[in-house]
């Protein structure tokens, strides 16, 4: 692929994207209480832009999202190098640990509301929970794939277990940590907004969309739809960028 | 002649168990001694057990049987050569350092692995992977993986990197002491596993095909390169090489590796004068060397019944 053209082939599909939606809506007629016209909703994006709760409602779904994310990949981070750096302990734990992992943690939803309540702490402790399984598992993957000339190299030097972790292994699982943290990044997001439509909030994305959705208004409902999605979008721009920039020995780096 | 390391193999034993369960013999029976003032070049066909016999000293493996020991002067303590799993903090008597007494040190995978860290507790040991690439780190910069043995010591940070950089300037400066990893190429990379090898000046130098990224031209540049940080210390050096002139060029002594034996068939002496210069491998008595390895390769080929690649 030629770099000069990324941006002209961007947006080229954005073009085709709007473009099939204007004929769908304007040539076939269809009805607008399904599917709203673009300028509908582009007059909608501006009148939510303006409203007063905007940046209340963008704040606090980005604010719950973050919470939950940074403190599931911490914990994770440092129980997936744990687990990596002791087999026995994976053998013990990968069972259970791929059973939450694979349960929807919107089953696990009643049980959140039980404990939490239906307040912040159990929205963010919810995104948390789904966020923690990927990053564990990915850092203990990575310490796995992790080459072993590294690691008695560091050996034969000097250094001590705790200095091969540091210096060697995490760096080596590296990667592998990323990728568990870029497929958490997009979990954070839709068990925030899940969350919030469900739970109900004051403020939220989440909160809004459902509000549209009951109240039928349909060009406001995709602009929040919009507005969601571009938050995840920019939120993977964003990783893209310090991903290219923290792993620079990676020459293969997939750009999913 | 003052003699400060010793490593000593008695009847060592190796062999491997493939994934079907077929156990093949690499070594048998190897008894070597090599002492300060060795520079020993390690020859023989692929699979022979040259690594492995580096692997063996470096404590990489274990044998199967017999035993290896390194003594060492400059070793701090001594610890009791029987056992695995002996070795506690209690037990380690300080300060031999100041006696003639060298200190013993039985090597083997577990108590290399409960030694290192401890600090001046065993012998210093450089050690050049084969698949040097895989042994340097590409999140650091040159000067970083150069020094990276020091790091392990509790050097700050300024005074390990002038250290690399005064190595670096030793070999004329190739390349950047910030330069990263990935932008090097094969030879400089190997250039790097070499200078962090001796960037402690190691008790016993081990490096298994220090020169194989390299054109003809580098490799005798390094080879004199490394018998000039060699003359330094002169510690027991064992260096695997797949070039006969590399070979004659850097070592005094050359050990053959035989498979059809399972272990050393012969070692060859190389008397000539230091420091060594390329125009010397034109020599009558290098000559003569080069006939004994070539008929030493050609029993070799006679006696081997295993065909090259498997059954």
């Amino acid at each position: 692929m030629r770099k000069t053209n990324n941006g002209l082939s961007v947006l080229y599909g954005w073009l085709l994207v709007l473009g099939a939606w204007a004929a769908v809506s304007y040539l076939f007629k269809v009805n607008t209480a399904l599917l709203p016209a673009p300028h509908a909703v582009f007059a909608s994006l501006g009148d939510i832009f303006h409203s007063n709760g905007f940046t209340a409602d963008l704040g606090s779904t980005l604010a719950r999202a973050l919470a939950g994310y940074l403190i599931a990949a911490v914990l994770g981070i440092v129980v997936g190098l744990l687990l990596g750096s002791f087999p026995f302990l994976y053998r013990m734990l990968c069972s259970p640990l791929d059973f939450f992992r694979s349960t929807p943690v919107t089953a696990l939803y009643p049980m959140f509301v039980l404990f939490l309540g239906v307040q912040d702490m159990s929205k963010i402790a919810m995104t948390a929970w789904a966020c923690f399984f990927v990053v564990a598992i990915n850092s203990a993957y990575g310490v796995f794939h992790s080459n072993p000339v590294r690691t008695q190299m560091a050996r034969l030097y000097g250094c001590s277990s705790w200095q091969t972790l540091r210096w060697v292994t995490f760096y080596e699982a590296l990667p592998s940590i990323v990728v568990g943290l870029k497929v958490a990044l997009s979990y954070a997001l839709i068990v925030t907004v899940v969350c919030e439509m469900f739970m109900g909030s004051h403020y939220g994305l989440g909160q809004k969309i459902n509000d549209s959705y009951t109240m039928y208004d349909m060009p406001k409902l995709f602009g929040y739809v919009f507005i969601t999605g571009m938050v995840g979008y920019l939120a993977n721009l964003i990783f893209a960028y310090f991903e290219r920039r923290l792993l620079p020995w990676v020459k293969t780096l997939s750009s999913i | 002649m003052g003699q400060n390391t010793l490593i000593h193999l008695t009847g060592v034993c190796k062999s491997f168990t493939n994934a079907q369960g077929e156990s093949t013999g690499v070594l048998r029976d190897v008894d070597i001694d090599v002492t300060d003032g060795t520079l020993m070049a390690v020859v023989g066909l692929n699979g022979a057990g040259k690594t492995t016999l580096l692997r063996l000293i470096a404590g990489m493996e274990k044998p199967d049987a017999g035993e290896i020991k390194i003594l060492c002067e400059s070793a701090q303590y001594s610890q009791p050569t029987t056992g695995i799993g002996g070795v506690s903090p209690q037990n380690k008597i300080p300060s031999l350092n100041m006696s003639r007494v060298p200190a013993v040190q039985a090597r083997s995978a577990e108590i290399l692995s409960e030694q290192q860290g401890v600090g001046g507790g065993s012998p210093k040991l450089g050690y050049v992977w084969q698949d040097y690439r895989s042994s340097l780190l590409p999140w650091y910069d040159a000067a970083d993986n150069i020094a990276l043995p020091l790091k392990a010591e509790g050097m700050n940070r300024k005074e390990r990197r002038e250290k690399a950089v005064e190595l670096l300037r030793e070999v004329g400066e190739p390349f950047a002491p910030d330069a990263r990893i990935y932008n090097l190429s094969g030879g400089q990379q190997q250039l790097i596993a070499i200078l962090r090898s001796v960037v402690v000046s190691p008790d016993v130098m081990l490096m298994d095909e220090p020169l194989s990224a390299l054109d003809q031209l580098r490799a005798w540049e390094v080879s004199l390169l490394l018998e000039k940080l060699w003359l330094k210390r002169k510690p027991p050096m064992l260096f695997i090489s797949h070039d006969i002139d590399d070979a004659i060029l850097l070592a005094n002594e050359i050990l053959f590796v035989s498979k059809s034996h399972g272990g050393v068939a012969a070692r060859i002496k190389v008397e000539l004068p230091r420091p060594r210069t390329i125009p010397m491998l034109a020599s009558p008595a290098v000559q003569e060397i080069r006939s004994k390895i070539f008929a030493l390769f050609d029993a070799e080929k006679r006696l081997t019944t295993v065909p090259w690649k498997g059954k």
